[in-house]
């Protein structure tokens, strides 16, 4: 059963639709990502699916209830973007009036606090104002406060906001332990490089409509496109390559093969390998969740060739994987 | 266990503006100011002379019985014709309020200060025909004993002397014209409560001769002033703090945490509301508690009954923490909280004020009618009369479906008052004659608070934060 699932889910606020009929549906140990411009409708989401908002259409589930309950709300952690706690709180005291308000017991609390904090790194100033913390402070203080009554589910918006690239590492180092403990986590964030670092699958959102959904690497992946590299001095044959149907390109050390529809990359493989070839290198090339993103947003028509050019990330696959993913496909 | 979490962190808020601080600082001033008082009983003279007229002004025991009854206080009757001569101790230790004594009265034919009915004793002017030698009728004694009795018939109802008689006193034919009264009086349990008291600065190192008055009279004009003050000071400080309490909850960012947790929203307002009045509670339980504690210990007289105030300033708060309430909801702005409940709080005084004033003016009118008709004067004409008019049945309407903040103010008054007079509240009916009804007062008042508190509840259910 999923751990959250929305169908056809609307909210308006009067005259602006912010969410225009989402369905998704995240499974239990999820990472799951919510990419998407100010303003797409990212927040509101996960402010209908914990109460925060009210007033919406379609169908929303959290847990197996219906979304936003005052029961199903101890079972999940938040931590919201532009968050501002009570500066008149120690890190300390912020944690423990949080805990009392989700029912954790004195001696849980006295006890999780500062293991915590520990945790995100800011036990030794924990008797301290939180007027007193740096942005990232305040971040990961956030971060604790949506894991101290041990969640089934965290909504986490933007988290890494502000914080340091060690921080940042620290807090991606904490959610993929939690995932490992089946917990599902749901984030928004802006920091692309973040989300596909962590996320298991992403969903575009733009004003207020999923465009894309699915996981990172299928979704990054530029199907139909290769990377070729042979032995040292040996030289892919292009023009025969073009001869035979398909669209060869020498970049660098390397060659981009580029497949047509119906065309499979085998029938290049096994033609290097006649022609006596050795092959070192073949990996389908892939954008970053940021082109990707982008490219998503942009308009097709006007900006497709500068996106082109920012293209960057390549990850090396095994040409078994790139069978098993084509077969599957 | 979540109510108790936003109380504390409502103090913490508090705490952490040093308004809460300064609020304490403020009270435990005003305790040590009233530890250091003293109050020193006077003489027997000077408690019995209460009883009397003096040059300038009606009994002082008079007017200390009827302070809360206005009408009283204006039409005085013609007081001007007894004085005291001697007081003797006849048992008990001198000075005592227990013991008794007996105090020589004179009667005079002479008009001194006062207005209103006939004297008790005509004047020799008005019986004198001209140019004859007044007329001197004879004077009935022991009708003059019934009037001296009845300078003693407030303070006898109420058990604070006991009169155990009066005698005229037989002069030989040197002092013929010369009319004395032997009055017996007994102390009761309740008699140091009238008792002339002076007031010291510094544990009586430095009295003040020029402040004396009857023990109660003096302990409640302290307390009084302490409290109207100090009440005052604490409710206004107490609207700018807890003025802060909901526009901080509903700052974005803040209240997105707050709406995550297993708490409904109305509970988390009522809390909040709640942990403001808690607030206010506690601060001025230790305001009223510590004086009232210190003026106990240093007077001897506990007035327990006064601690109620903790509840009605509390109460008196919640009407005004309610519009606070609403106002922050619905716009969460502090500046605009504070200013909207100041100015709900000075309009509800203001009626409270006109219709008090209006509730005098008829209770005069009625004391007036009696005195004309004991007079044998015509009756006032109706349009002369206020009682009627539209402009005061208006403000009775608007007063009758208002919060009534002032009543609370007059309550406390008249708590302190009959608490310090009598020791009992049982007795607040005597010495009022308003046509207030505190439970009508507590219940319009309480009805608004829950239409407020109500109404804020509801936006913010209905609210997208």
């Amino acid at each position: 059963m999923p751990v959250l699932e929305t169908t056809d889910l609307r909210k308006r606020y009067g005259r602006i639709e912010a969410l225009g009929g989402v369905t998704l549906s995240v499974k239990e140990g999820e990472i799951y990502g919510l990419l998407g411009q100010n303003g797409a409708g990212k927040t509101t989401l996960i402010k209908v699916m914990l109460g925060i908002t009210g007033g919406w259409e379609g169908d929303a589930f959290l847990l197996g209830e219906v979304a936003g309950t005052a029961h199903v709300r101890s079972r999940v952690g938040y931590l919201p973007e532009d968050h501002h706690f009570p500066d008149y709180h120690t890190g300390y005291s912020l944690l423990d009036f949080y805990g009392q308000l989700l029912g954790v017991s004195s001696a849980t609390r006295a006890k999780r606090i500062p293991d915590m904090l520990e945790q995100v790194g800011i036990a030794d100033r924990m008797h301290y104002k939180i007027r007193t913390y740096s942005k990232g402070m305040k971040q990961r203080v956030g971060i604790a406060q949506a894991l101290m009554h041990r969640p089934e589910v965290i909504f986490l918006d933007e988290p890494t906001d502000g914080v340091d690239p060690v921080g940042r590492r620290d807090i991606r180092e904490t959610l993929l332990e939690l995932k490992k403990h089946g917990v599902t986590i749901f984030i928004n964030s802006h920091l692309l490089g973040e989300v596909e670092l962590i996320c298991d699958r992403v969903a575009i959102l733009r004003k207020g409509k999923m465009i894309r959904e699915g996981d990172v690497a299928t979704l990054t992946r530029q199907k139909g496109r290769f990377l070729i590299g042979l032995a040292p001095g040996q030289v892919l044959p292009v023009a025969e390559i073009r001869n035979l149907g398909y669209d060869a390109t020498p970049l660098e050390d390397r060659w981009e093969v580029h497949l047509l529809d119906g065309q499979n990359i085998d029938a290049v493989v096994d033609y290097i390998r006649n022609k006596g070839l050795n092959l070192r290198h073949l990996v389908e090339k892939r954008q970053s969740l940021e082109d990707l993103f982008l490219e998503t947003h942009e308009d097709q028509s006007t900006r497709r060739d500068k996106k082109r050019d920012r293209r960057d990330t390549v990850e090396p696959i095994t040409a078994v994987e790139v069978h098993e993913e084509d077969r599957r496909s | 266990m979540k109510y108790f979490a936003i109380l504390k962190d409502s103090m913490r808020e508090a705490r952490d503006s040093w308004i809460l601080i300064g609020l304490f600082a403020l009270s435990t001033l005003v305790i040590i100011f009233v530890a250091q008082l003293s109050f020193k009983p006077l003489s027997a003279e000077k408690t019995m002379g209460y009883f009397f007229p003096s040059d300038f002004q009606g009994p002082v025991i008079f007017q200390t019985l009827n302070n809360h009854k206005p009408e009283k206080m204006m039409v005085m009757r013609g007081w001007g014709n007894f004085r005291l001569n001697k007081v003797e101790l006849i048992r008990g230790d001198a000075d005592s309020p227990l013991s008794d004594y007996a105090l020589t009265v004179s009667a005079s034919d002479q008009r001194r200060f006062g207005f209103g009915p006939e004297p008790m004793i005509a004047h020799d002017e008005e019986k004198k025909g001209p140019g004859q030698e007044p007329k001197r009728p004879p004077v009935d004694r022991k009708a003059e004993a019934g009037e001296i009795r009845k300078l003693f018939e407030d303070a006898e109802n109420l058990n604070f002397i006991k009169v155990g008689g009066i005698e005229p006193i037989a002069h030989g034919e040197d002092h013929k014209g010369l009319r004395e009264y032997r009055v017996v009086v007994q102390g009761t349990p309740n008699t140091h409560r009238i008792w002339a008291t002076e007031l010291g600065l510094v544990f009586g190192l430095f009295p003040i001769e020029f402040i004396s008055a009857p023990l109660a009279a003096l302990m409640y004009n302290l307390a009084t002033l302490v409290i109207k003050v100090g009440s005052w000071a604490a409710v206004l400080l107490g609207v700018v703090i807890t003025a802060f309490f909901i526009p901080n909850m509903l700052r974005k960012g803040t209240i997105d945490l707050l709406l995550v947790k297993p708490i409904s929203r109305s509970l988390l307002l009522s809390y909040k509301y709640l942990g403001g009045l808690t607030f206010i509670f506690l601060s001025t339980a230790y305001a009223i508690a510590g004086i009232w504690f210190v003026l106990g210990i240093r007077s001897g007289l506990w007035a327990t009954g006064t601690l109620l105030l903790i509840l009605t300033i509390t109460f008196f708060f919640a009407i005004l923490y309610a519009i606070s309430t609403f106002v922050g909801v619905m716009t969460r702005s502090v500046v605009t909280s504070i200013l909207l409940t100041v100015a709900a709080w000075i309009a509800f005084s203001s009626i409270g004020l006109t219709y008090t004033f209006v509730d005098m003016i008829e209770r005069m009118e009625k004391e007036d009618d009696k005195m004309r008709q004991m007079m044998g004067q015509a009756e006032r004409p109706q349009e002369k009369r206020w009682a009627g008019h539209w402009v005061l049945t208006a403000v009775r309407v608007i007063h009758a479906i208002s919060p009534r903040t002032e009543d609370l103010n007059q309550l406390n008054d008249l708590i302190v008052y009959t608490d310090f007079m009598t020791g009992n509240l049982g007795d607040m009916n005597t010495f009022d004659n308003s046509k207030s009804v505190w439970w009508e007062s507590l219940l319009v008042s309480a009805i608004w608070i829950g239409i407020f508190v109500g109404l804020a509840s509801l936006w913010f259910y209905f609210k997208d934060y």
